[in-house]
C-alpha cells in the first residue's frame, strides 16, 4: 500500500514496463522516451482538465459535476507508468482509477475526444451519454469503471487480482483512492481480503488532505495513510506525490517486487 | 465441492499428526505465564471466581435444555472464554456502558442480570427481558448500562462509538466497552467504528475475543497479521494482546484501557487470545477443527487456572471451590425449574413494542 506525501526529490532508480518483469529482476532506469512520456501525460491531463473545468463547465456544456486532479497529476502518471499494457488478455494489468486520475485514462489509451464526449453527455463518450464526468471505464483499455461510492473499488480491485492468481498469470491490479475512502468499511474489507489471500494488487492512496471538507486530521489518527498497512500485514510506504520520480520509484518497487512475484 | 467437504469432514479424526502440522501459530495457546494478582482483595478474587463458575454452570444447564428441545433459537457457548467476559466486566465502573455479544453471558452476570432472566430469555417465556419475542442475549438493560447486542457482527462497534460520544458530550466520565470476535474484525463496521473512535479520541474499549475460528473460518484465513493488536497502530490507538484464559491479566488490561479512555487517551484495542472449544453454536459439531488444538486449549482452561491460583495463594481450599460449584448447580437447578414453569407470551404480546410510544 502506498501513500503519497512527504518531501523526497530523487530521480531515477525506476524502470519502464515495456518488458514484462520477472521476480527478482532489477529495475532499469527510465530512458528519455519514458521521461518525455511522463511529462506529456501530465501536461495533457492538465490541459484537458483545464479545458473541461475552466471553459466547458463555465459555458454550461458539461453534464453533471467536474472533479479535477490539478496538482496531483504526478501520482496518476508516476504510478500508471508501471501498468503493463498492449500484451493481451493474459498479460495486461488492470486498473481501478479514482475520480482524480484522468491521466490514467489517457495513458491507458482513452482519447481526449472520448473523454470530452463523456463530460458533455454525448453518444461518443465512454458511457454513451448515460453517465457523466469520471464515472466511466472501458475494459478494452483494462479500466474498471470508477464507482461513485468511494472505497467500493477496493474489493473490486482485489477481486480482479484474485482472478489473476486463479489463472496463474503474473498480472497486477492497480487501485487508486483518496485518503477519505480509507475510512470506509469497503476499503477495510477489500484490503484485508487482498492481504489474507496474498493477491497481486497495489493500493495507491492519493492523500490530498481534504475529503470534500474534512481535513485528514479529522479522518484518521495516524500520521500517514501507509501506517495503516501494518494492521493488515502488508508492506506500506509513503512518497512525495508532487515528485513523479518518487511515485514512479515507489510504485515500481511494489508492482515489480511484492505484487508481481506473489 | 460437496466431495471436498465430505473428504475434509473425516480428516481431523483420521489424520491426527497431519492435522497438527496444519495448526497455524496464531491458533496455538500463547506462552504460559504465571497469573499475577493486580491488587485485588481476597473477597474480590472469590467474587470473580463465583462469576466464572456461575457462567459455566449456567451454560451447562442451558446446553442440557437445548438438547431437550426446550431452548428457542441458537445457543452460543463461551466455554473456555468465560475469563474474558468476567475479567473485562469486573474491571469497569458500574456506570460504564457495556455492550455484550453472544458469548458474553458472564458480562451480564457481573452486571447483575439475574440467572432467572437468562433462563426465561432462552426459553422464550413471557417474563423474559424481550417478553419471549427474541432469544439468546438479544436484549438491553438501560438500568444496568447494558446496550443490547446486534446480530450483525461488527455493527455494535459504531453504536458504542456513538454511545461514548454521547457520554462525552454530556460531560459524563463513562467508558464504553464492547466485544468482537476475530471474524468480526474483517467487517467494514469494525473499521468505520474504530476509526471514528480513534479520530475523536473517545473512551472506547474494544475487546477482540480471538478464539481461533469465525464459524468455520480459521484465523489464518481471516487476517494476515500475527496478532490483532497490530491493528492498533493502524488506527493510531493503543493496543494490547493478553492471554484470554488468564482472568487477572484480562482484568488488569481492561483497567488500563478504561483508565486511558477516561483520561482522554482515546480508544484501546484489546486482543484476548482464547479458543472456541465448542461449535459456533450448539448445533455445530465443529468437524472442521483439528482435535489436538482443542486438546491444547483444554489444558488452558481459565477456571482451572484461576482455581489453582487461588489455592496456591491460600485464598481458598479445593473443598471451598468445589462447594461453590455444587451450591451454584443446586441453585440453578431450582432457577431452571422456576423458569420452565413460567408461561409463554400470549398472542397479543406480538403487537406490543412495535411502535415507539406504545406500551
Amino acid at each position: 500500500m502506498l501513500a503519497k506525501e512527504g518531501n523526497r526529490h530523487r530521480p531515477g532508480g525506476g524502470g519502464l514496463r515495456a518488458v514484462p518483469a520477472r521476480a527478482g529482476e532489477v529495475l532499469p532506469a527510465p530512458d528519455d522516451a519514458a521521461l518525455l512520456k511522463m511529462l506529456y501525460s501530465m501536461k495533457l491531463t492538465r490541459a484537458l482538465e483545464f479545458r473541461i473545468e475552466r471553459k466547458l463547465y463555465r459555458q454550461g456544456k458539461i453534464v453533471g459535476g467536474v472533479y479535477v486532479g490539478r496538482g496531483q497529476e504526478a501520482i496518476s502518471v508516476g504510478a500508471a507508468m508501471h501498468i503493463r499494457r498492449g500484451g493481451g488478455q493474459d498479460v495486461d494489468d488492470i486498473v481501478s482509477p479514482s475520480h482524480r486520475d484522468m491521466a490514467v485514462f489517457l495513458m491507458q489509451g482513452v482519447s481526449p475526444q472520448r473523454i470530452l464526449a463523456q463530460y458533455m453527455g454525448r453518444a461518443a463518450g465512454l458511457t454513451r451519454g448515460r453517465d457523466g464526468n469520471m464515472h466511466m471505464g472501458d475494459l478494452r483499455h483494462r479500466l474498471v469503471a470508477f464507482i461513485s461510492h468511494l472505497g467500493d473499488s477496493v474489493p473490486v480491485a482485489a477481486g480482479c487480482a484474485l482472478t489473476f492468481r486463479l489463472r496463474g498469470t503474473d498480472q497486477v491490479s492497480f487501485c487508486f483512492f483518496g485518503e477519505g475512502a480509507t475510512s470506509r468499511g469497503d476499503w477495510h474489507e477489500g484490503v484485508n481480503f487482498a492481504a489474507v489471500q496474498r493477491l497481486p494488487v497495489v493500493f495507491i492512496c492519493n492523500n490530498n488532505q481534504y475529503a470534500y471538507s474534512t481535513h485528514v486530521s479529522r479522518q484518521m489518527r495516524v500520521k500517514q495513510v501507509s501506517d495503516r498497512a501494518r494492521g493488515y500485514g502488508l508492506p506500506g510506504e509513503s512518497a512525495d506525490g508532487n515528485d513523479p520520480f518518487a511515485v514512479f520509484d515507489a510504485v515500481g518497487r511494489r508492482s515489480w517486487s511484492s505484487s508481481r512475484s506473489g | 465441492m460437496s466431495a471436498v467437504l465430505r473428504r475434509s469432514r473425516k480428516s481431523p479424526a483420521k489424520d491426527g499428526p497431519a492435522a497438527r502440522r496444519d495448526i497455524p501459530p496464531g491458533m496455538r495457546p500463547p506462552p504460559l505465564e504465571p497469573m499475577r494478582n493486580p491488587g485485588l482483595s481476597r473477597a474480590r478474587l472469590l467474587d470473580m471466581h463465583r462469576f466464572l463458575r456461575l457462567n459455566r454452570v449456567l451454560e451447562d444447564q442451558l446446553s442440557a435444555l437445548y438438547r431437550q428441545g426446550k431452548i428457542v433459537g441458537g445457543l452460543y457457548s463461551s466455554l473456555g472464554q468465560e475469563s474474558i467476559s468476567v475479567g473485562t466486566a469486573c474491571a469497569l465502573e458500574p456506570g460504564d456502558l457495556l455492550a455484550p455479544m453472544i458469548r458474553n453471558i458472564g458480562s451480564l452476570l457481573v452486571r447483575g442480570v439475574p440467572p432467572l432472566s437468562l433462563f426465561l430469555q432462552f426459553l422464550a417465556r413471557h417474563a423474559a427481558p424481550t417478553a419471549g419475542k427474541d432469544g439468546t442475549l438479544h436484549f438491553d438493560d438501560p438500568g444496568r448500562s447494558i446496550i443490547g447486542p446486534i446480530s450483525v457482527l461488527g455493527t455494535l462497534i459504531p453504536v458504542m462509538t456513538g454511545a461514548a460520544l454521547a457520554a462525552r458530550m454530556r460531560g459524563e466520565s463513562r467508558v464504553a466497552l464492547t466485544y468482537i470476535g476475530d471474524g468480526g474484525t474483517s467487517t467494514g463496521d469494525f473499521h468505520e467504528g474504530l476509526n471514528l473512535a480513534a479520530v475523536l479520541g473517545l473512551p472506547l474499549v474494544l475487546v477482540v475475543e480471538n478464539n481461533g475460528y469465525a464459524y468455520s473460518t480459521p484465523v489464518d484465513r481471516q487476517f494476515a497479521v500475527d496478532s490483532l493488536a497490530e491493528r492498533g497502530p493502524a488506527y493510531g490507538i493503543a493496543s494490547e494482546s493478553v492471554d484470554g484464559t488468564d482472568v487477572l491479566a484480562v482484568y488488569a488490561a481492561t483497567q488500563r484501557a478504561a483508565a486511558r479512555g477516561r483520561g482522554g487517551g482515546g480508544p484501546t484495542l484489546l486482543e484476548c487470545r482464547a479458543f472456541r472449544r465448542r461449535g459456533h453454536a450448539e448445533h455445530d459439531d465443529m468437524w472442521y477443527v483439528p482435535r489436538d488444538i482443542v486438546a491444547a486449549w483444554e489444558q488452558r482452561d481459565p477456571i482451572d487456572r484461576f482455581e489453582s491460583f487461588l489455592v496456591e495463594q491460600g485464598h481458598a481450599t479445593k473443598g471451598d471451590l468445589r462447594s461453590v460449584e455444587e451450591n451454584l448447580a443446586a441453585e440453578l437447578d431450582e432457577t431452571a425449574r422456576q423458569a420452565l414453569g413460567s408461561p409463554y407470551p400470549p398472542p397479543e404480546e406480538t403487537l406490543r413494542g412495535v411502535y415507539a410510544g406504545g406500551d
